[in-house]
């Protein structure tokens, strides 16, 4: 799994690729932990690249969510192909995270 | 029939995607994803939770091909009993606070399962999981 991250403006950008399952999701969780430390304003993750999301993705998501919301961060995520976007929805996680289309949604309407 | 090792997870999941490919290269993409979410969480489940005592563990899957896209997942292990009919769901579709990290794989298995049966036989937990 190859994780992205790069800063758009006030907006820190994560973007991994791949599978966000059981082996994957704690390189990510890892990661946000150590990108958090900086205190960026705004986090969006960069879900268009991820082929398989399960349910150990989907709770390094809600842990990076928490984690922003502690930190008064504002937080989305964007992108998410069909079937990855059907496994969040039907955890309930769009009703509680920032979720939009597009990388260009997400920049225009996060903060 | 697959072996699982819960020592080498990406390996056993690993296993099981190329078993898939095999067996149904011509399956629609969104069921080939709901059997390789399904088995990745119940395996993960294993890993995570499972209580097998003494004994030494013993998993396997078997992957059956029904009629058209219609596949049959039979899981084999020797942990204690547990039935995941019986598992309280999560709350869902509540706030970021009150969303609870545990559960949701089997609450997705469940919602996408078109059934699924359970039995304890043997000193072996056995659940048949149609897709």
């Amino acid at each position: 799994m190859e994780i992205d991250h790069y800063n758009e403006g006030d907006i820190l950008i994560v973007a991994p690729s791949g599978k966000l399952d059981t082996t994957h999701a704690p390189d990510f969780s890892k990661l946000i932990k150590k990108l958090f430390e900086d205190k960026p304003k705004a986090c969006l993750i960069d879900l268009s690249n991820i082929t398989f999301l399960a349910s150990s993705g989907l709770q390094s998501i809600l842990a990076a969510a928490k984690n922003a919301k502690k930190e008064e961060m504002s937080f989305g995520v964007f992108g998410m192909q069909d079937m990855a976007y059907n496994v969040f929805t039907m955890s309930g996680f769009n009703q509680f995270i920032k979720t939009f289309d597009s990388k260009e949604d997400a920049l225009a309407n996060l903060l | 029939m697959i072996l699982i090792d819960l020592a080498d997870m990406e390996q056993s999941l690993l296993l099981v995607e190329q078993n898939l490919e095999a067996l149904a290269l011509d399956l629609d993409p969104k069921q080939h994803y709901k059997v390789a979410f399904v088995c990745e969480e119940m395996i993960t489940n294993l890993a995570r939770h499972a209580d097998f005592g003494e004994r030494k563990p013993d998993i396997s899957l078997k992957l059956d091909t029904l009629e058209q896209e219609t596949l049959l997942l039979t899981f084999k292990d020797n942990a204690q009993p547990f039935d995941l009919l019986d598992y309280p769901e999560p709350k869902i579709g509540g706030d970021l606070e009150e969303t609870a990290l545990g559960g949701l794989g089997i609450y997705l298995t469940k919602q996408y399962a078109k059934n699924i049966q359970y039995c304890y036989e043997n000193n072996y937990n056995i659940l048949k999981v149609l897709l």
